[in-house]
């Protein structure tokens, strides 16, 4: 049930006829683990608490530097040189007193991926390197949850949805398939980027995470989406 | 036939498409773009064609298809 407060927070999106009081309830029950809390983790992040996720774990064992900041906007002046999960915390609990927020900080590996994915329902990667996702592929089919794929190069960025139920162990290596010796795409802070794009497919990511666990049948699972900031266009290739 | 160039790999061969003489399979496709490209021996990309990812090296192509090479994107 939600309390009278709650419904008034929500309204908005209760009014929503696929979400109705019954979706909005789904959504408190629900657990979304966000693996990264850098360009695409905040903008995910903000959006996931403001729609009232019940329960939201923060996976990053980062501190601030002034170069996130431009792109990673729940941090302001005074987080630099602080740890990012404990700063995300804080400023989720003020956007939204209501969800509860669980901090792991440290980096997802094969050794705590499923001691810390366990407890959720749904788990979005927000990392910036290929290793994790492996990692999350792996495990989020040993552990039979749906995980989102989020990544950006320069001015283009790619999102999928990958172990959905509709799709049940579809994943990233379906794309791309694990080798060694193969050169590592290069990240943000060596590739560059500009704020906005991980901010779109950051906010793309917790729109599947909502979709998903209100149950609706289009999400991004069987698809590779690729959006192109310049162009304003997006493709979906399927799997 | 027309590829089309998305992520690194369009600064690396310097165009958003690029033309090519036909081929007959994903694997005859490879083999022409690494003659062509030699650096593209030591990129990651998948191919897709008309909008589908395809793992298949034996995938039959025409040359009304459309290519796409996707490589990786994992800044975040």
């Amino acid at each position: 049930m939600l309390t009278p407060e709650e419904y008034k927070r929500y309204s908005k999106q209760v009014a929503l006829p696929q979400i109705g009081l019954g979706g909005q309830q789904k959504l408190k029950a629900a657990k979304v683990l966000v693996v990264g809390a850098g360009g695409l983790g905040c903008p995910a992040l903000l959006y996931l608490a403001g729609a009232g996720i019940g329960t939201i774990g923060i996976a990053d064992g980062d501190v601030v530097e002034i170069s996130n900041l431009p792109r990673q906007v729940l941090y302001g002046n005074e987080s630099v040189g602080k740890k990012k999960a404990d700063e995300a915390r804080r400023v989720l609990a003020s956007i939204n007193p209501m969800v509860k927020v669980v901090v792991y900080e440290e980096f997802i590996t094969a050794q705590n991926a499923e001691r810390i994915m366990q407890d959720f329902d749904v788990v979005i990667d927000a990392t910036d390197n290929l290793e994790t996702r492996y990692v999350m592929d792996e495990f989020s089919v040993r552990l039979q949850k749906p995980w989102i794929f989020g990544g950006v190069y320069k001015y283009e960025g790619q999102l999928s949805v990958f172990n959905h139920p509709l799709n049940k162990g579809v994943g990233y290596k379906d794309i791309y398939p694990k080798k060694e010796n193969m050169n590592t795409p290069e990240d943000c802070n060596l590739a560059g980027v500009l704020g906005v794009l991980p901010g779109i497919i950051g906010c793309m990511q917790a729109a599947e995470c909502i979709k998903i666990i209100l149950g609706m049948n289009d999400v991004m699972s069987g698809k590779l989406v690729v959006f192109n900031l310049q162009s304003m266009q997006t493709q979906a290739f399927e799997i | 036939m027309q590829v089309m160039l998305y992520g690194v790999l369009k600064e690396k061969l310097q165009d958003e498409m690029i033309e090519i003489t036909p081929v007959v399979t994903v694997q005859e496709l490879i083999q022409i773009l690494e003659i062509r490209y030699p650096l593209l021996k030591e990129q990651r990309f998948t191919i897709a064609v008309n909008k589908k990812i395809c793992t298949d090296n034996k995938h039959a192509l025409t040359e009304e298809d459309a290519i796409a090479l996707l490589p990786p994107f994992s800044g975040g």
